[in-house]
């Protein structure tokens, strides 16, 4: 049984942590690209994903990209937004935009390069999205 | 009862695949020491503590490298790395942990090669496996839209912007269209018009996604089944320039080709993974490739 393990067991882990990664994958939206050492060029980079916001200030939406001088715990939420774009994430960038920026609330969208297009012509596919989020979120 | 000194023992002279061994270590080390200056998440403090035990073990002891402490202690630092930044994590750092697993099994347990060998080709087998499988599984990939994509932005087959003035004048202009898009609303704009940087490359394109996966399941299977047949090693190496010029993601191509040197038997096999470990490195070190 120990050399069963000793041979094996780091195989199994492998086995194990891929089991783990498509989960995350399916039920969180997680980025294929973190993969577990397996998950590169499965998918387009979550670098090229784009994060869009609607202050219930304004009347447009603005590129987070564009804002300057983002503090680094927003750049970590957004970073984690974009590799996991789930609703608690977005919520969790939300409330932090809300409070950096001091808007009453906003909306929120992830959009990436819709690449899977027969005439090679791009679009930009909406991922996921948040209706209206507050402080309180 | 007569005892003898050990001054008087017979020397034995290491067999050759210990010598390849030591030098995957040393590769391997080459790595995690860029990869402690180079992957400070989550913090800076972590990675100079680490570091400082790293030199004290060489300063007081022979050969570190060959001890369970010295493999043990980098298991524990790339366990709580991976824990810490789970999601974050680089693919790299799996099979980093993966790989010092194996070298602290091999210490730990009587320095068994057959179970060092077995471990090592499981972790280059299956994740090339899962890694096809996993492209299999992509309508992006396997449509051949994903290679075009990064071809028409100048990302894939990077090395010809510096051969033609054409492909680089018409990927530099598709990704100005590309960053000029960020600035506008996705959902007032229609559809974003690039163009092809070569002939045929929508062919191109599903052609060699359809050769990556070939071979890369290819080359799993046949590391698994036959690890040492030379074939086998040309197919990992075949996949490892292929994805180095894909994308230059050397900290993980190193880590590739330390399994690689561990698993083969043939000196020229040996001495091409080592060199393009070598040139990996160097890379890293020059800031052009991924760590």
């Amino acid at each position: 049984m120990k050399k069963f393990f000793l041979k094996y067991g780091i195989g199994l882990f492998l086995i194990l942590v891929c089991i783990l990664q498509l989960y995350f994958v399916k039920t969180q939206k997680l980025s294929p690209w973190k993969g577990g050492g397996f998950g590169m060029y499965s998918g387009l980079h979550y670098n090229h994903y784009e994060i869009w916001i609607r202050p219930s200030e304004a009347k447009d939406w603005i590129n987070l990209d564009s804002i300057k001088n983002i503090p680094n715990s927003i750049f970590v939420l957004k970073n984690q937004v974009l590799r996991r774009p789930y609703t608690k994430h977005l919520e969790q960038l939300s409330s932090a935009l809300c409070i950096f920026q001091k808007y009453n609330s906003i909306e929120m969208e992830i959009w990436k390069p819709d690449i899977y297009t027969p005439d090679s012509v791009f679009k930009k596919q909406k991922v996921a999205y948040l209706k209206s989020a507050s402080i309180e979120n | 009862m007569k005892i003898e000194s050990t001054t008087n023992l017979p020397k034995i002279a290491l067999p050759k695949q210990d010598a390849t061994l030591d030098l995957a270590m040393q590769l391997f080390l080459g790595f995690f020491i860029l990869f402690l200056v180079r992957y400070q998440t989550p913090g800076l403090f972590l990675n100079f503590s680490f570091f400082l035990i790293l030199i004290a073990q060489f300063v007081f002891s022979k050969s570190p490298q060959k001890n369970t402490g010295f493999w043990g202690s980098i298991c524990l630092f790339l366990t709580y790395k991976l824990l810490v930044t789970y999601f974050q994590a680089a693919n790299h750092i799996f099979i980093a942990l993966y790989i010092s697993l194996a070298f602290l099994i091999y210490f730990l347990w009587g320095k068994k090669k057959e179970v060092l060998q077995t471990n090592m080709l499981l972790i280059l087998g299956l994740t090339l496996l899962f890694s096809g499988f996993q492209k299999i599984a992509s309508t992006d990939y396997r449509s051949g839209d994903y290679f075009l994509y990064m071809m028409q932005r100048g990302d894939f087959l990077w090395p010809l912007k510096h051969l033609s003035q054409t492909y680089r004048s018409i990927t530099a202009a598709n990704l100005e269209i590309i960053n000029n898009s960020r600035g506008i609303y996705p959902e007032y704009t229609s559809f974003l018009a690039l163009s092809m940087p070569m002939g045929h490359a929508k062919n191109v394109a599903v052609y060699l996604s359809y050769f990556s996966i070939g071979i890369e399941l290819l080359s799993g299977c046949l590391i698994l089944v036959k690890p040492r047949a030379f074939i086998s090693h040309a197919l990992v190496l075949t996949t490892i320039f292929g994805v180095f010029i894909t994308r230059q993601e050397t900290g993980f191509l190193t880590l590739l080709c330390v399994l690689g040197l561990v698993l083969s038997e043939n000196k020229y096999l040996q001495f091409t993974y080592a060199a393009t470990a070598v040139v990996f490195l160097g890379l890293i070190l020059l800031g052009v490739g991924f760590l």
